[in-house]
C-alpha cells in the first residue's frame, strides 16, 4: 500500500513548488528535506525577483520566461514580493555600446524599459553615484525566498501535500528499471524508513547529483557559489543594476529593512560548501563601489553564500556562462522509469519550472487535472475583522508586518496576539512577536531555531540575534516547544550559525556588535564554558 | 580650561576606579566621558578569571594567574596588584551603599538568566551557588509580564545539576503591576518601581504571600531577576529578606543588567564627592605631544577642538564595543594616538571557529609595559605619562576567562598611583 | 559625509533607554533606541511611526550616553518632522513653540495686563482645554524685552574689547534681569557687548513641537548673522546652553545644507568665556560678599541642564561658580529636571516631568542650600515649581557678589 504516489526531494523553492503543485492536481506526494525548508540556495540569493532584462543580451529565452513569471508571482505571491522597482544603471565604468543591444533585447523579450535621467535617478536613490551616465527603469521586484517556500508549504498541505524535514534521502530503490521507493532517515529520530512510491522528483538543487547517484544515475550539474552581503539598513528602495554583461557584484537589492549585494560566481567545493571567505567580502565591497560610493561605510551584518545547481553537459563551462536555463531530465532514457531530476533555473521561473515537471510527471501517472499556479494565489488577503482584531493589540505599522509574514496562517495568530503577553517584541530589530515565535514553533516542519528565523526575521536584524535569541528559547522553553529541551545546546547552535555569517565581516560597527554579542553570552551566561556541577 | 594633575578618558569601570584612586591619593582629576560606560548595561559583579586556556579555574583564582600568558595584563601587573585592587574596590562599594564583595578566596559561581552559573569574583555574596544549594528550596519567581524572565529555562537547567538534586525546584508567578503597558517592559523598570515605597511595598508582599502558602519547615532561597532596587538595593534587600524570611538572589542578565547601574551610581557619587569632575560627552579625537610626554588631549564636539590639559593621563578607553580601538578590514588602530595594532592581516585569522572559544581579536588592543604606558614593536615607552587601562589594553580575551571586571578594575587601580 | 539618516552605527546596546529620563518614568514611551535608530531602518521602508515617538522631550540624554555616536535624538526629532508634515501639530504645540512670535505680537500689551492674562484662573483653564498644564509653571512676560531694555542701556565708555551676546530666547522674553546681568559682568570684564537685532529664535522649540520649516528658516538667518559677526573676529556668547547645543550640533545634523563650509556655527557658553577672563586676570574674582555668611547665600546647589552636558564642554558654570571665593557651589548630579524647554508645559507630559524632575528637587530639599544655580531658562522655572528655591543663572550670581549684594 502507498501512501504517496510521488516522493518529492529537497525542500527548496522548486520542491515545494512540484509539491504545491501535484498536490493542487490531486497527487498524493511527500516532500523530504535532509535540513529545513529553504535552507539551501532558495535562502541564499539576492532575493530578486528578475524582470529578465539582466539576461535579455545573453539569453532571451530566459528573459522572457522571468518578465512572465515576475506577473505571475506578482498576482499569487503578492505577500513574498515587494514591488520595487528596478533600475539598470550605467556607470562610468561600463561600456555604452552595450545599452542599445541591451534595449533591443528587453524589448524583444517583452521587458518595458523607461529611461531615467540620472539627475533624477539620484533624486530617487541620493546614494547613487554622482557619475553615473545613464538609467533605465525595469520591472525588477524583491521576492523573500524564505516566506515563498513556507507560503508554498502551507498552501500544498491545505491540499494534502506533506512536508518532511530533517529527513535525509539514503538510497532510492528499483525493480525492473522502475523506481518502487525510496529509503529515507529521520535525522531527529535517527529512524530510517522506506516510502513506497510509483514517481521520486529529484529537485534537490546542488545535491541533486548525488541523488541521482543514489539512483544509479548521472546528470551534469556543477555546484557554482555565490557569495552575498546583507546591510543593515536600506540605502536603496529600488533595485539597482549595473548596466553591462552579467558580472560578480553587479546587484543590490533592497529587501525589507535590509539591503542585499551580490554576487560572486565560483565553482564549489561541494554542495555544503557554503562559508563565504573574507576575500570575497572585499572584492563584493569594491565591485559595488561605481554604483554606490559610500558602500565601505555601509554596515554589513553578514556575509553568506549559496549554491547554483548549474546544468553544465560535458561541452559546457561552469560559471557565469553557464545557461541559467532549467533543464528536466527523464531518467527513463537512461533505464531508470518513475525518476525524473529538475536543475538550473532562477528563483523567479521556480512555478514554471514546477509546473512543468508536474506536467510530466501526471502524464506519467495518467492525471489530466490542469496547472493552476499561476491563478490560485499562494495565501489569501487576511479577512478584515482579523486585521482589526490584531490592530487591537499591535500598533498599526505592525498589523501590515505581521500579516504580509504570515499570508494563509495570520488568522491563526490573532488567538496568540490576544494571549497576555502575545504582542511582547521578542526581536526589537525585525520587530517580531512572541505570538508569531509560538505559531512558527508549533509547526511540524520547525525544529530548529533557524525555521523560526526563516518564517519570521527573528534574529536577522542589527544585532544578529543577541537579543531575541535568548528570549526566543525561554518563550518556547514555557510553552514545552521538544527542541526547546536543551535551551543551551540549541542557542550554542544558532549563535555558531550567526557566526558563520559574521566572521568574514569583522570590522567597523559589526566587531563592535561581535564583542557585544560575546560579552552577552560568554562573558554574562557564560554559555559555552564549562561548569562542574552539571551533568 | 584649568589643568589637572590626572585626565582619565573614559567613565567604565576602569576609568572610574582610576578616577577615584587617583583622587583618593590628592590629586585633581577631570574624567571626559564619550558615552555613559559599559557599566550603566551591565551587571553587579566583578569577574577576575573563570577559566585558562578554558579549563576551570578551581580554588583562587589569584593562584591561576600564573597559568596566563606573560603579556596578559594580569601577569604585567602582579598578583599583589590585583589582591590591592580588590581590596579597594571592596571598600570603595561598602562605603558607598553596596554590597559588593568575596567572602571566600574562592570564584562564586552565580546564577544567569538561561539557567547557567558562570564564575565570578566579587559580587552580593547571596549571589553565590553554594548559598542557594544551602536551602530545601529554591523558589523561581516568575514574571511572564517580562519578556526577559525566563523561569522555566531556568528551572529545566538547575534540575540537571548535581547540587540541586534533592532540592525542591518551585516557581511561583508574581502578578504584573501598573497594567498595560505600551513598552515591553525590563527587569530595569521593575527595579526602579522597586525603588520606590509603593514599588517595595508591591514585591515585598506578593514574596511574603507565596511564601506563605508553602511549607514553612523548609528553608527557602528566592531567585529573581535583578529586579531588587538600583540606588537602593542594599537595604531594600535587607528589609525583603527580613520580611520573608528567605534569602533573595538575582540572576545576571543580558543589557541592560540593573546591577551595573548600582555600581555605577555608587562610583558616580564617590566620584562627585572626591571632586572628580565627569565631562560628559565629550570626544577625545587627538592627543598634543612632545617626545615621549603628552601634553594634552584633543576634545572636539560640534566641530570645535578644546585642549584638555594635565599632567598625567590614564587612557581608559575600552575596545571594540566602547571605542577605544576601531578595526578596518585587517587593520586595528587606537582611537585617541591613532597608533597601529599588532592586528593580524588576514580577517580570517581574526576569528577562531567557535564563537565562544577563545578569539584572536578579543585579545587585540594596546600593549604596554610594566608601568602601562603603550609600548612601541621594540618594546620601548610611547609615552611616559600616559596610561592604558580596561579593555583597551591588549592580551585578555574577557569573554571567555570571565575577566573583564577584574581586569579594569585592577589596570585601573594600578595606573593610577603612577600618575 | 556619510548619510545622517543611516542607522549603522548603534549596536542595540541599550544604553540610551537605560539612560532615557523619559523611558525612566513613562512605561508607554518606547524609548530612544527603538523610535530612534531600531525604528529609522523601518522609516527607510516606509513603515509608519511608532505611537509613542510625541513622548521624547529632545533632552538629549541618549546622545550623551550613547558609546557609538549614534545621532539618536535627531532620528527623532526628523521623524517628528516628518510626521508633522502627515498630521499638523496642535494649536498648543504652536503656541509652545513660538514663544517668540508671541512676544511680538503681545508686545505692545503691557505686561501687567498680559500677566495677568496668564495668571488669571478662566485664561489657565482656556490653556488647558488647549493642553497646557494648568498646573505648570508658565513663566511670566517681562514688561520689557531684554532687547528693549538693552537699548536703553548704556554701557561704560571706552571699553576696550566686544563680544556679541545671543540672549535666547527666555532671557529675552521672560527673564530680562539675567541678560543684564550678564551685561554688567562683560562690562566689568572690559568688554562692552553688543545684541545684533538680525538674530531670531534659535528654533529648538520649533523642532522639538514639530515645526520642522520655521526652524530653518530661523537657522538659515542665525548663521547668516553669525558669520556677519564671526568674519569681524567677535565671539558670539549665549547664555542659553539649548541654543549653543542648536547652532552647534544640531544645525549640521538637521540642515546640513545650510552650513556654510569650513563654519562650526559655535556659540560660545557665557560661563566659560567668564571662566577664561578670570584666568586671563580680566576679572577678577570678588572678596567674600558682605554679610554672605549670615544670610547663608554662600552656598549653591548647582544643576546641569542636559542640553549643557551634551554639549561636552564640561560644566563651566559651576567651575565659574566654584571660583569665586567663599562660596560653596554643590553639583546636584540629579540628571533632567523634567520640562525640557516647553515639554513639561503639556497637559499630557506635565506628570511625567514632574517625575522626572523629582530627583533634583528632592536633591534642592535636602540641600542647605537656599539658593540654587542653572544656566537654562525653563530648567530654573522648572526647579522654583519643583524644588521650591529661588534659582539664578551662574552669572547672576557673580554679579551679586561682585556687586556685594
Amino acid at each position: 500500500m502507498r501512501a504517496f504516489r510521488v516522493v518529492v526531494i529537497g525542500g527548496g523553492a522548486t520542491g515545494i513548488g512540484i509539491l504545491r503543485d501535484l498536490s493542487m492536481r490531486g497527487v498524493t506526494a511527500v516532500l523530504l528535506e535532509q535540513g529545513g525548508l529553504a535552507y539551501g540556495t532558495s535562502s541564499r540569493f539576492h532575493g530578486l525577483l528578475h524582470s529578465g532584462a539582466r539576461y535579455a543580451v545573453s539569453d532571451v529565452e530566459a528573459a522572457r520566461e522571468c518578465i512572465e513569471e515576475n506577473a505571475v508571482l506578482r498576482r499569487i505571491g503578492r505577500h513574498c514580493v515587494e514591488k520595487s522597482e528596478g533600475l539598470f544603471v550605467l556607470t562610468a565604468e561600463d561600456d555604452e555600446a552595450y545599452v542599445r543591444p541591451w534595449l533591443e533585447a528587453c524589448a524583444e523579450a517583452g521587458i518595458t524599459t523607461e529611461a531615467v535621467a540620472p539627475d533624477e535617478a539620484r533624486r530617487l536613490e541620493p546614494a547613487l553615484s554622482p557619475e553615473i551616465r545613464q538609467v533605465f527603469r525595469v520591472p525588477d521586484g524583491g521576492i523573500d525566498g524564505f516566506r515563498l517556500v513556507w507560503h508554498n508549504a502551507m498552501s500544498a498541505r491545505r491540499h494534502g501535500g506533506q512536508v518532511r524535514t530533517c529527513h535525509k534521502v539514503t538510497g532510492i530503490e528499483s525493480a525492473n528499471g522502475r523506481v518502487t521507493a525510496v529509503e529515507v532517515c529521520d535525522t531527529l529520530k535517527k529512524e530510517t524508513y522506506r516510502l513506497a512510491c510509483e514517481y521520486v522528483v529529484n529537485a534537490a538543487g546542488p545535491w541533486s547529483g548525488e541523488i541521482a547517484r543514489m539512483a544509479g544515475q548521472t546528470v551534469d550539474i556543477t555546484p557554482d557559489r555565490g557569495t552575498l552581503l546583507a546591510f543593515n539598513h536600506r540605502f536603496t528602495s529600488h533595485i539597482v543594476n549595473r548596466l553591462h554583461e552579467s558580472a560578480d557584484g553587479d546587484i543590490f537589492v533592497p529587501h525589507g529593512s535590509i539591503t542585499i549585494l551580490g554576487t560572486t560566481s565560483a565553482r564549489a567545493k561541494n554542495p555544503a560548501d557554503t562559508t563565504p571567505a573574507p576575500e570575497e567580502v572585499l572584492r563584493l565591497l569594491s565591485l559595488g563601489e561605481p554604483l554606490f560610493p559610500a558602500v565601505r561605510e555601509y554596515r554589513i551584518l553578514r556575509a553568506f553564500a549559496g549554491n547554483r545547481p548549474l546544468y553544465t553537459p560535458p561541452d559546457h563551462d561552469a560559471g557565469r556562462s553557464a545557461s541559467r536555463n532549467f533543464v528536466i531530465v527523464d531518467h527513463e532514457k537512461d533505464g531508470l522509469a518513475g525518476f525524473v531530476s529538475i536543475f538550473g533555473g532562477k528563483l523567479t521561473t521556480y512555478r514554471l519550472m514546477a509546473e512543468k515537471m508536474t506536467d510530466l510527471v501526471c502524464g506519467r501517472l495518467g492525471v489530466a487535472t490542469p496547472c493552476r499556479t499561476a491563478e490560485v494565489p499562494l495565501a489569501e488577503q487576511p479577512s478584515e475583522e482579523m486585521l482589526a482584531r490584531a490592530a487591537r493589540r499591535l500598533p498599526a505599522h505592525r498589523t501590515q508586518l505581521v500579516a504580509e509574514r504570515l499570508g494563509d496562517q495570520f488568522a491563526d495568530i490573532v488567538g496568540g496576539l490576544e494571549k497576555s503577553g502575545g504582542s511582547d517584541l521578542l526581536c526589537e530589530c525585525e520587530l517580531v512577536t512572541r505570538a508569531e515565535v509560538e505559531l512558527a514553533a508549533g509547526d511540524e516542519a520547525t525544529h530548529f531555531l533557524h525555521d523560526i528565523r526563516f518564517r519570521t526575521r527573528l534574529g536577522m536584524g542589527t544585532c544578529q540575534g543577541s537579543y531575541c535569541s535568548l528570549r526566543a528559547m525561554g518563550a518556547l522553553t514555557e510553552i514545552g516547544a521538544p527542541f526547546a529541551a536543551d535551551a543551551q545546546a540549541a542557542l550554542r547552535l544558532f549563535l555558531q550559525e550567526r557566526w558563520r555569517g559574521l566572521r568574514p565581516v569583522m570590522w567597523g560597527a559589526q566587531v563592535q556588535e561581535i564583542e557585544l554579542g560575546r560579552a552577552i553570552y560568554g562573558s554574562t551566561l557564560n554559555l559555552n564554558g564549562g561548569d562542574d556541577e552539571t551533568d | 580650561m584649568k589643568p589637572t594633575d590626572v585626565l582619565v578618558v573614559g567613565c567604565g569601570l576602569a576609568g572610574l576606579t582610576a578616577a577615584l584612586t587617583a583622587a583618593s591619593r590628592g590629586k585633581t582629576v577631570r574624567v571626559a566621558a564619550r558615552g555613559a560606560g559599559t557599566l550603566a548595561i551591565g551587571n553587579a559583579c566583578v569577574d577576575v578569571l573563570g577559566y585558562v586556556n578554558g579549563e576551570i579555574v578551581r580554588g583562587n583564582p589569584l593562584d591561576a594567574l600564573g597559568r596566563l600568558p606573560e603579556d596578559h595584563p594580569y601577569r604585567i601587573m602582579g598578583t599583589e596588584a590585583v589582591v590591592k585592587a580588590l581590596r579597594f574596590f571592596s571598600r570603595l562599594c561598602d562605603e558607598n551603599g553596596l554590597d559588593i564583595r568575596t567572602e571566600s578566596r574562592e570564584n562564586l559561581w552565580i546564577p544567569t538568566a538561561l539557567g547557567s552559573f558562570k564564575p565570578t569574583c566579587l559580587c552580593h555574596p547571596y549571589m553565590d551557588r553554594k548559598s542557594l544549594q544551602g536551602h530545601d528550596r529554591v523558589i523561581i519567581a516568575h514574571m511572564p509580564w517580562l519578556k526577559d524572565c525566563h523561569a522555566q529555562m531556568i528551572k529545566t537547567a538547575f534540575a540537571r545539576q548535581k547540587g540541586f538534586r534533592d532540592r525542591e525546584l518551585r516557581i511561583v508567578e508574581l502578578a504584573a503591576f501598573g497594567g498595560q503597558t505600551h513598552r515591553n517592559l525590563t527587569p530595569l523598570d521593575v527595579a526602579r518601581f522597586v525603588d520606590t515605597p509603593d514599588g517595595e511595598r508591591w514585591l515585598s508582599s506578593q514574596l511574603a504571600n507565596h511564601v506563605a502558602q508553602l511549607d514553612a519547615g523548609l528553608c527557602t532561597a528566592v531567585l529573581l531577576p535583578p529586579v531588587l532596587g538600583v540606588e537602593r538595593h542594599r537595604e531594600i534587600r535587607m528589609r525583603m529578606t527580613r520580611n520573608t524570611g528567605c534569602t533573595l538572589a538575582e540572576t545576571v542578565i543580558p543589557p541592560p543588567g540593573v546591577g551595573g547601574l548600582r555600581i555605577r551610581h555608587a562610583l558616580t557619587q564617590a566620584a562627585a564627592r572626591a571632586g572628580v569632575q565627569i565631562m560628559e560627552n565629550t570626544h577625545i579625537v587627538a592627543a598634543r605631544t612632545q617626545g615621549r610626554q603628552c601634553l594634552s588631549l584633543v576634545a572636539e564636539n560640534n566641530g570645535r577642538g578644546r585642549e584638555l590639559a594635565a599632567s598625567s593621563f590614564i587612557v581608559a578607553t575600552g575596545g571594540f564595543l566602547g571605542g577605544g580601538v576601531v578595526a578596518s578590514p585587517g587593520k586595528a588602530r587606537e582611537t585617541i594616538f591613532g597608533f597601529d595594532l599588532d592586528a593580524p592581516e588576514r580577517i580570517e585569522d581574526w576569528g577562531a571557529p567557535d564563537l565562544l572559544d577563545a578569539q584572536p581579536y578579543a585579545r587585540l588592543g594596546v600593549k604596554v609595559n610594566g608601568r602601562l604606558n603603550a609600548i612601541t614593536p621594540d618594546g620601548d615607552a610611547r609615552w611616559d605619562n600616559v596610561y592604558f587601562a580596561g579593555r583597551t589594553l591588549a592580551g585578555y580575551d574577557f569573554a571567555s576567562e570571565k575577566s573583564g571586571g577584574g581586569v579594569a578594575i585592577c589596570s585601573g587601580h594600578y595606573a593610577a598611583p603612577r600618575c | 559625509m556619510t548619510d545622517i539618516a543611516q542607522p549603522d552605527r548603534c549596536i542595540v546596546c541599550t544604553t540610551c533607554t537605560v539612560m532615557c529620563p523619559v523611558a525612566k518614568n513613562c512605561l508607554d514611551f518606547l524609548g530612544p533606541r527603538m523610535i530612534g535608530p531600531a525604528h529609522q531602518r523601518f522609516r527607510l521602508l516606509g513603515m509608519g511611526e511608532d505611537e509613542s515617538l510625541h513622548y521624547c522631550s529632545n533632552c538629549k540624554n541618549c546622545d550623551i550616553s550613547c558609546p557609538c555616536d549614534v545621532p539618536v535624538s535627531t532620528f527623532i526629532m526628523r521623524a517628528r518632522a516628518e510626521a508633522s508634515r502627515e498630521k499638523p501639530p496642535k494649536f498648543r504645540d504652536w503656541i509652545l513653540a513660538h514663544g517668540e512670535l508671541l512676544a511680538c505680537w503681545l508686545r505692545f500689551i503691557p505686561a501687567v495686563f498680559k500677566n495677568f492674562g496668564m495668571g488669571f484662573a478662566p485664561v489657565r483653564l482656556l490653556l488647558h482645554a488647549l493642553g497646557i498644564a494648568r498646573q505648570a509653571p508658565l513663566p511670566a512676560f517681562a514688561a520689557q524685552t531684554f532687547r528693549r531694555k538693552f537699548k536703553s542701556l548704556s554701557q561704560p565708555q571706552n571699553l576696550p574689547r566686544q563680544v556679541v551676546l545671543f540672549p535666547g530666547c527666555f532671557v529675552d522674553i521672560y527673564e530680562p534681569e539675567s541678560g543684564l546681568d550678564i551685561v554688567a559682568v562683560l562690562n566689568r570684564a572690559g568688554y562692552e557687548a553688543i545684541t545684533p537685532e538680525g538674530f531670531v529664535c534659535c528654533g529648538l522649540p520649533l523642532v522639538a513641537n514639530g515645526f520642522w520649516q520655521n526652524a530653518r528658516q530661523n537657522a538659515r538667518r542665525n548663521l547668516e548673522e553669525l558669520a556677519r559677526w564671526t568674519d569681524r573676529g567677535l565671539p558670539v556668547l549665549t547664555a542659553c546652553p539649548s541654543c549653543a547645543l542648536m547652532f552647534g550640533k544640531d544645525y549640521a545634523e538637521y540642515f546640513p545644507d545650510l552650513l556654510p563650509r569650513n563654519l562650526s556655527p559655535v556659540l560660545v557658553d557665557v560661563c566659560e568665556f567668564l571662566t577664561g577672563c578670570m584666568e586671563r586676570g580680566e576679572l577678577s574674582a570678588p572678596d567674600v560678599a558682605p554679610g554672605a555668611a549670615t544670610t547663608g547665600d554662600d552656598h549653591i546647589l548647582y544643576h546641569a541642564p542636559c542640553h549643557l552636558r551634551a554639549l561636552g564642554a564640561g560644566l563651566p558654570g559651576l567651575e565659574l561658580l566654584r571660583l569665586i571665593p567663599g562660596l560653596r557651589a554643590e553639583y546636584a548630579d540629579s540628571g533632567c529636571c523634567g520640562i525640557s524647554g516647553s515639554y513639561g508645559f503639556k497637559k499630557d507630559k506635565y506628570a511625567i516631568g514632574m517625575r522626572v524632575g523629582s530627583a533634583l528637587f528632592s536633591a534642592m530639599r535636602q540641600s542647605d542650600a537656599k539658593l540654587c544655580a542653572s544656566e537654562c531658562g525653563t530648567c530654573r522655572v522648572q526647579m522654583r515649581h519643583g524644588g521650591g528655591k529661588q534659582t539664578l543663572h551662574p552669572v547672576s550670581i557673580l554679579r551679586r557678589w561682585l556687586d556685594g549684594k
